[in-house]
């Protein structure tokens, strides 16, 4: 993986070591505790995770693809072997829902419209180029109009 | 610590009893504080249940705590439900785990239910039949069968919460007649 966007060693990323293991990374912006990242790496490589960079009217030290990137470095790139994005509609953890509906909207497939989504482009950054849509609630064809959708990406 | 454990012990318990993911939500908030951050809050939620990653309102912990329940309802609730066997252990070897509403439910995952699909012929269509779809359409097949066994699963606990719910509301009505 070469040029890789985001910086793993931003200096306002703290770990918080109490929880971080192999299996589980947390890390919060000190300069704004509000935002964080969690992450679970599962015993067969799916890796899981939240993060929170941007919030209305407050500022950030670190960016999302700073804390993805700490991450990806906290566990190992070989040890894992999916990425799980899990969107959901109307909980403030918007970003991606919001991008796949405006996507397919315009007539992207679900695939397509899951790698350029937020999450799905750090997938991509590292290699995590194949996607499968598990899950999507309306089940069926409803470009734009979707409440949850479950990906896995893969390389 | 105990304080933790013994907060820990009372959300399963609730939930147990029919709690829904916002009355755990407010329950937090009541024991620990609304200075409680966002943080914290999904922590308490992720040790009581053993979720691997919790997705909740940012507003949760805010003044008007907004906790979006009926999203909840859909989503969280349904990770507690398929988790059950991680955090409701029996409290000895000896006695048994207490009966809930939750019993006789399926605890399958999203990945239970795809890996079977996937091993399986494909409902209503013949190998041959099968094999002349391209993979992407194959790919859209199996995603739109996963979805409606899920939902359908959902509608399931959903439908044995809202007749627990029904039986507290009748207790309490007996209750407050007698």
């Amino acid at each position: 993986v070469r040029n890789v966007p985001g910086n793993p060693n931003n200096p306002n990323i703290t770990v918080d070591t109490s929880v971080t293991s192999s299996g589980s990374y947390r890390a919060i912006d000190c300069t704004n505790p509000n935002h964080s990242i969690r992450g679970v790496l599962s015993g067969q490589g799916v890796l899981e995770f939240t993060v929170i960079a941007k919030s209305q009217g407050q500022t950030s030290g670190v960016s999302g693809q700073d804390f993805f990137a700490a991450m990806m470095t906290h566990f190992g790139l070989a040890n894992v072997k999916t990425i799980k994005g899990h969107w959901i509609a109307g909980l403030d953890l918007d970003t991606n829902i919001n991008q796949f509906n405006a996507l397919t909207g315009q007539g992207l497939s679900d695939e397509d419209a899951a790698i350029a989504v937020w999450t799905g482009q750090r997938a991509k950054d590292y290699g995590f180029i194949n996607v499968k849509i598990d899950f999507k609630d309306p089940p069926g064809n409803y470009p734009g109009q979707y409440v949850e959708v479950i990906a896995s990406f893969t390389r | 610590m105990a304080d933790r454990t013994n907060l820990i012990d009372d959300l399963r318990n609730r939930f147990k009893d029919g709690a829904t993911p916002s009355e755990l939500i407010r329950r937090i908030l009541s024991v620990l504080g609304n200075t409680i951050s966002y943080t914290e809050l999904c922590d308490v939620l992720q040790e009581a249940f053993h979720l691997p990653v919790v997705r909740i309102s940012l507003s949760s912990t805010a003044p008007r705590h907004d906790h979006r329940g009926a999203i909840l309802n859909k989503t969280l609730l349904m990770e507690i439900v398929q988790r059950r066997s991680d955090w409701d252990a029996p409290c000895s070897h000896t006695l048994p785990v207490k009966p809930s509403w939750m019993d006789c439910l399926s605890q399958e995952t999203l990945e239970d239910i795809v890996n079977k699909v996937r091993a399986a012929p494909f409902p209503g269509l013949s190998d041959t039949s099968w094999s002349m779809l391209r993979p992407k359409e194959q790919e859209a097949l199996y995603a739109h069968l996963v979805s409606s066994i899920v939902i359908s699963q959902r509608v399931e606990v959903l439908s044995k919460l809202a007749e627990r719910l029904q039986e507290k509301l009748s207790e309490r009505n007996d209750t407050n007649t007698q």
